[in-house]
């Protein structure tokens, strides 16, 4: 019985550990983007390498969550979900960390013009991005409230798309003075950033399947 | 000598420790809450104790329904029930040892030419339907009040997933219990009057003779259970209910707890104080009232899930499987008393 309880006890533990870990990784890079954008390179640098340590902790945690769930046969008749579930969360700051690195190694060039509309793609796409993080946590102990993040969610992400439209649209309709090669970068770039809120939708998704498995 | 003839009743134990666990543990087995050792422990360990303290009350009802007083007639008797049981389950309908051990006694009855007590038989068979609304009516009750202290509880899922794997070894305890209480009567019940076993002393503990031969067959249940339930735990109990983990520990309770009131002596003599009559210690079964349970719960989500062929299934299980072995038990003895030359009556 004692075993029983301490191990429960322990994978909550660590699951908290691991939201925690990726809602800070997520956090980091909305900054880290913020920091680029303002040309605060040596902000920027610090913040990848600590969004660097929060993946690399998160996807260990994940490993162990996985493990007790097969060991212990945690919710087997929702196991693979949740499991998918922990999988696509992770992504999240799997991703994130991918952006930045990416920024890193080709260092685009952003134009004045585009700082602006950058800075509101980065909040929304994270604001997505987060809102998924508070969605899964809160799922574990409430169903129907994680129903209002999802909600969130959807409209995150369609906001992330309409910002990164209208980004696009700055890009090759507003701006003369950079070649073509230079546009097709910082198109990928806001494309990266966009796919983060896309990211969290497939999360939302998930979520709103299992919520239904959950409560039948 | 004894055992050979105890070894009817012996089998039918083996085939009740087989399958009808598997209305205990199957949900929680089938669905990987529980290994499959922990539930054979516990069921074990519970059944023999239900069937060795609480297991006389039905015996006494049985009794009062046929007196077989040689251990050759209780041998063919059990042998009938458990080729009724075997018969009915080969032309696929829902039966129970319980409804076939009372065909089988009447069957007796009609050999012997002893006078067989309609209105003790109304109240057997009453108690099979009663058994089945019971467990329906504790399902809905139940199902209201765990999704209400689950709602206010407001776990977090792996929480909830522990106190569900708990609550149903602790449930399941109960009804291991419960059905070893009920059932054992099916096993060894027709054998209490014909087998002389004096009374066991062990320290403070005395065991009537009663008390050991439904220890003997708990064990044969218990055999059951380790040999044989794994498959059906693993298959029927899925197929039978495919719920979720905390409706399946609402069916279990529900089914445990009817089975509990169905051979509880206290229970029958409080529910006596109020007036509303004695509950008679019969045996019923567990499947059925298993199923009841589940309708219980189709019925509360619109009764569009429940598949009503079962229960005409059941109906005709009721009707057939008495007369299909009181047929048989009169063959067999027949064939017993003339070809062995052995007595099946006084």
């Amino acid at each position: 019985m004692e075993n029983i309880l301490k191990m429960t006890r322990g994978v909550i533990r660590q699951m908290d550990s691991f939201f925690d870990g990726v809602e800070n990784g997520l956090m980091l890079f909305r900054e880290a983007v913020n920091d680029y954008a303002d040309n605060r390179f040596d902000d920027f640098s610090r913040r990848l390498k600590m969004i660097e340590e929060k993946e690399s902790e998160a996807d260990h945690l994940q490993r162990r969550i996985e493990n007790d769930f097969l060991v212990h046969s945690l919710l087997p008749q929702v196991a693979g979900d949740v499991l998918r579930l922990l999988d696509k969360t992770d992504d999240l700051i799997d991703q994130s960390k991918y952006v930045l690195q990416q920024f890193d190694v080709e260092r685009p060039q952003i134009h004045d013009k585009l700082k602006d509309g950058l800075k509101r793609l980065n909040e929304v796409s994270n604001a997505a991005t987060v809102e998924a993080i508070a969605a899964v946590r809160v799922f574990f102990s409430s169903q129907a409230e994680a129903k209002d993040h999802i909600n969130k969610i959807y409209f995150y992400e369609r906001e992330s798309d309409r910002a990164a439209n209208e980004l696009r649209r700055v890009i090759f309709q507003q701006i003369d003075d950079i070649d073509l090669a230079h546009k097709e970068q910082l198109r990928y770039f806001t494309r990266h950033i966009e796919q983060l809120s896309d990211a969290a939708e497939v999360v939302a998704d998930i979520l709103s399947l299992l919520s239904i498995k959950v409560m039948l | 000598m004894l055992l050979f003839f105890l070894s009817s009743g012996l089998f039918l134990g083996w085939s009740l420790g087989a399958n009808d666990t598997a209305n205990i543990f199957g949900a929680a087995v089938g669905s990987r809450m529980v290994k499959f050792g922990t539930a054979a422990i516990v069921a074990s360990i519970f059944v023999i104790l239900g069937a060795t303290f609480q297991g006389e009350g039905g015996a006494e009802t049985l009794s009062r329904l046929g007196t077989i007083d040689e251990i050759a007639g209780a041998f063919t008797v059990a042998l009938a029930s458990a080729l009724a049981v075997f018969t009915m389950i080969r032309i696929k309908l829902i039966v129970s040892t319980s409804q076939a051990i009372v065909g089988a006694i009447i069957g007796w009855n009609i050999y012997a030419g002893r006078h067989t007590d309609v209105g003790q038989f109304a109240r057997i068979a009453s108690s099979w339907v009663a058994g089945m609304i019971l467990g329906a009516l504790f399902a809905i009750l139940l199902y209201y009040l765990v999704r209400w202290i689950f709602d206010k509880l407001k776990l977090h899922l792996i929480w909830k997933h522990t106190v569900l794997k708990i609550m149903l070894i602790m449930i399941g305890a109960f009804g291991a219990y419960s059905l070893g209480a009920n059932n054992i009567v099916n096993v060894m019940g027709v054998f209490v009057n014909s087998v002389d076993i004096q009374p066991m002393s062990i320290g403070s503990l005395t065991l009537s003779g009663t008390q050991q031969l439904f220890f003997i067959g708990a064990i044969a249940v218990s055999a059951g259970i380790f040999t044989y339930s794994r498959n059906t735990m693993q298959t029927v109990g899925c197929d039978l209910m495919p719920l979720s983990a905390e409706t399946a520990m609402v069916v279990v309770l529900a089914h445990s707890i009817v089975l509990f009131i169905f051979s509880s002596k206290i229970i029958s003599d409080a529910i006596a104080l109020t007036g509303l009559g004695h509950i008679p210690q019969v045996p019923i079964s567990s499947t059925q009232v298993v199923i009841g349970a589940i309708v219980g719960i189709g019925l509360l989500k619109g009764g569009r899930s429940i598949k009503y062929k079962v229960l005409i299934n059941i109906l005709l299980g009721w009707i057939a499987t008495p007369i299909m072995a009181g047929i048989i038990s009169y063959i067999l003895l027949f064939f017993v008393s003339n070809t062995f030359q052995l007595p099946v009556y006084k």
